[in-house]
């Protein structure tokens, strides 16, 4: 494993959900457990099984909202234009479906890497480097390269952002894969769990050595602190049920972190909510964790946000981030039964804590996880 | 790393390069131990592959892939242990667009959506496929690269393996046909960073010789 050189610091977020513009509001809800559900009216869900997601209340652009949260980690950041035009830039999302129904094949063949070099081109940033569409996992992905950028010495600072817009597309692919909840609740977790719901959501990180962000007197938010990334090696869709694959990731986050499984005070579990997924990563976390599995706060924001693919797990990082900053936890919302398979201590109730490190963790199709470890950078 | 913008991608700039991916590991420094393209050796239709349906894309990346790994393990799977330690990266500016545009075509349609392509409209659910027949348990990344997509790939690679979660590597470089006049192209290899020794695996029975081998050259190893 390789030898850190320098911390990497997260010096500004942006985000925008259903819930609202900024960070703020998306983090008043998941403190509080509210979900942002309701009906889909953005296209035509009848004779869907699933008709509900969290989406914005007014029409959305996804390169509009793209650039808006970018801008906003930079301004949040304090980067001045000089330093936005050194700045690399990594995107987690998939390619917009406008391209499929081009009629010019160039157009077509831009592929999610024409959003991340759109992206950089109209926000003065430095050169987009890549996209990432690996799913679920696509923006954790992100920031783990992005820290390796940093921590390599060939950044000082990378900008993370990532974006979904729920889409007629994904909507009836993934309602059609019996993946979405009919119910129209997300109860991660829970015994009772049906599915998962769909979620928007455009978030931007900016990372930074902290070394670098000292020197220039930049707030350090947090920490990204430990990070590991493994295979399930097991099916091209279903998770491995021991939870093996997602143990592993957390296991090379904590050791990165040097940090012992008893001083993390927080977990935000990918929680999608479907039946298998969250009893695989409740086995995964009871893996890696041992008994400090049932002793750890565990929540699922999908239950309040909703899923947000190749977002999620930006969105997810940004409210870990905050949960430590200001001391709270996020809910896991909707939830009913205790499930004998997920024997996990959920954060059914608003609460405080006073944590210092908390883990994020994510999974996806192919048997893809990643877990990053979460250090705080102080408290509001 | 350049600071090139672009706004779009010309189609000839995703063309999957002859040479461009050996060249990009030389200058990342990495050692390639196996490499395999596609189209090749006369065979332009990859195998179907079971749960994947309509478009040739993720057949195209398991059969290079699959190619590339034989050169170099044999028959899967991956000897245990090593398995664990393989990272699996799919580099493609396009993505599956047969599936993207089949997905909006039939949504536009409201036509019924075969259910597999749930899964199919996430590009590592073929390296999950291959992930599960090989053994592989390493970081899995799938990416959209914006300037040279051989020489971030590679970039990608190098650094993943320096990071120390994994200690060997197949990257994908694969670009699916959009027009009539253009053929999907895939192009493999497997590395490690220099200096790192793993034995070498047996091989049973007669294998494909991998670019860069010699007839007679015991030890198989290209570039080493």
């Amino acid at each position: 494993m390789a030898e850190p050189t320098t911390a990497v610091a997260v010096t500004g977020m942006a985000a925008v959900t259903a819930f609202g513009r900024g960070t703020g509001a998306l983090c008043d809800a998941v403190f509080a457990g509210r979900t942002a559900f309701g009906p889909v009216t953005r296209f035509d869900v009848s004779g869907r099984r699933a008709r509900s997601a969290a989406t914005l209340d007014t029409p959305a652009n996804l390169s509009e909202e793209l650039a808006g949260v970018a801008d906003e980690a930079c301004r949040s950041a304090g980067l001045d234009a000089a330093l936005r035009d050194s700045c690399p830039v990594l995107l987690a999302t998939h390619a917009d479906p406008a391209l499929a129904r081009s009629p010019d094949p160039a157009r077509a063949a831009a592929g999610a890497a024409g959003a991340a070099a759109a992206l950089a081109g109209r926000c003065g940033l430095g050169p987009a480097v890549r996209a990432y569409t690996t799913g679920c996992v696509a923006a954790s992905t992100a920031v783990i390269d992005g820290a390796l950028m940093i921590r390599s010495g060939r950044a000082e600072r990378v900008l993370v952002a990532a974006g979904y817009l729920v889409d007629p597309d994904y909507f009836v692919a993934f309602d059609a894969g019996r993946a979405l909840s009919p119910s129209g609740s997300v109860r991660s977790f829970s015994q009772d769990r049906d599915g998962m719901l769909l979620g928007d959501a455009f978030a931007a990180v900016l990372l930074e050595s902290a070394d670098v962000a000292e020197r220039r007197g930049a707030l350090q938010l947090g920490l990204v602190a430990g990070w590991g990334r493994a295979g399930d090696a097991f099916h091209v869709s279903q998770p491995r049920p021991d939870g093996a694959g997602m143990a592993r990731a957390i296991g090379a986050a904590l050791g990165r972190a040097r940090l012992p499984a008893d001083r993390v005070g927080y977990v935000n579990a990918h929680g999608t909510g479907t039946a298998q997924s969250d009893a695989a990563e409740s086995a995964g976390l009871c893996r890696a964790l041992g008994g400090q599995a049932q002793r750890v706060p565990v929540s699922s924001t999908k239950s309040s946000h909703g899923h947000t693919l190749e977002a999620s797990a930006l969105l997810e990082l940004i409210i870990t981030v905050l949960a430590l900053r200001r001391g709270r936890l996020p809910v896991n919302a909707g939830f009913r039964h205790r499930d004998p398979d997920c024997a996990l201590n959920l954060v059914l109730e608003p609460a405080s804590t006073d944590a210092d490190y908390a883990l994020s963790v994510n999974a996806a199709f192919g048997g893809a996880n990643t877990a990053l470890v979460v250090r705080s950078g102080g408290h509001d | 790393m350049t600071g090139t913008a672009m706004t779009g991608t010309a189609m000839t700039g995703t063309a999957v390069s002859g040479t461009g991916l050996a060249e990009a590991a030389a200058r990342a420094g990495l050692t390639v131990l196996a490499e395999a393209r596609w189209p090749d050796d006369g065979v332009t239709e990859p195998e179907q592959l079971p749960y994947f349906v309509i478009s040739s894309f993720s057949p195209l990346v398991a059969a290079t892939a699959r190619r590339c790994l034989s050169r170099w393990y044999g028959a899967a799977p991956v000897p245990p242990g090593e398995g664990a330690r393989v990272a699996l990266i799919l580099a493609s500016v396009r993505g599956d667009v047969t599936i993207a545009r089949t997905i909006a075509q039939i949504v536009d349609d409201g036509e019924r959506m075969p259910p597999l392509l749930f899964f199919q409209s996430v590009g590592n659910a073929v390296l999950g496929y291959i992930a599960t027949l090989w053994g592989i348990g390493g970081p899995m990344l799938c990416t959209s690269p914006v300037t040279d997509p051989e020489e971030d790939a590679l970039a990608l690679a190098a650094s993943v393996l320096a990071d120390g979660d994994a200690d060997t590597a197949l990257v994908v470089r694969a670009e699916p046909a959009c027009t009539a006049d253009e053929q999907d192209q895939a192009h493999a290899l497997l590395v490690r960073l220099p200096g790192l020794s793993l034995p070498r695996p047996h091989l049973p029975g007669p294998r494909l010789p991998g670019r860069g081998e010699r007839p007679g050259n015991k030890s198989g190893q290209a570039r080493r």
